[in-house]
């Protein structure tokens, strides 16, 4: 009964110095060992999960979101700006095909 | 927060070079390498000659932490997934 945990703040804090280990190591070798990269991505993820708080944004914009791949532009992910409708950017994942779509704001 | 001696139960250790200081198998004392996966209760080491599984419970570890500080740990701490290992609390029994 009443056993101590660790403080939500400390936790998060600790979440995400390892999401930004994982992910300067990741960015490495993303372009050798795609595999691995997503392996360690994919902890990444579970981290923040486990801690409640969201991957920082610069990090998600570089993730597949369907496959967890890190997409490296030119090898794995084809960015197109488009400006029909409004102007966005259109980011493909070429290992799984997954689009997304990022709006660009004025 | 960096990695240091008193959180490197609850931090990350992909990346950091690892070093098998005693082990209840006696083919994988000093073996040495980078830590590249980790599971409930092993780790992956990437040594010169490939890519090893070395079990946590029953070694014990010589963990480099990137400011250059050894550390030795008994792998039993270390047992657990990555990221439940952020919560877990040592009992300190003196």
């Amino acid at each position: 009964m009443n056993r101590r945990r660790q403080p939500r703040k400390l936790v998060r804090r600790l979440a995400h110095a390892r999401i930004g280990i994982l992910w300067e190591q990741a960015r490495t070798v993303a372009r050798e060992r795609p595999d691995l990269a997503r392996a360690w991505m994919r902890i990444a993820s579970r981290i923040a999960q486990k801690a409640r708080t969201r991957m920082p944004w610069h990090i998600r914009r570089h993730l597949c979101k369907r496959c967890g791949a890190v997409l490296v532009p030119g090898r794995n992910c084809r960015v197109r700006v488009r400006a029909r409708r409004s102007t966005h950017v259109v980011v493909t994942c070429l290992s799984c095909g997954t689009i997304r779509r990022f709006p660009i704001k004025r | 927060m960096k990695v240091a001696p008193h959180n490197i139960v609850q931090h990350e250790l992909i990346g950091l070079e690892a070093h098998v200081a005693a082990s209840r198998d006696p083919a994988l004392v000093c073996r040495r390498g980078k830590i590249v996966d980790e599971t409930k209760k092993t780790l992956i080491l990437e040594t010169a000659r490939g890519a090893i599984r070395v079990t946590k419970e029953g070694c014990t570890f010589d963990i480099g932490l990137p400011d250059g500080t050894l550390v030795r740990v008994d792998g039993h701490l270390l047992s657990g997934r990555p990221e439940s290992r952020m919560k877990k609390q040592l009992r300190w029994k003196w």
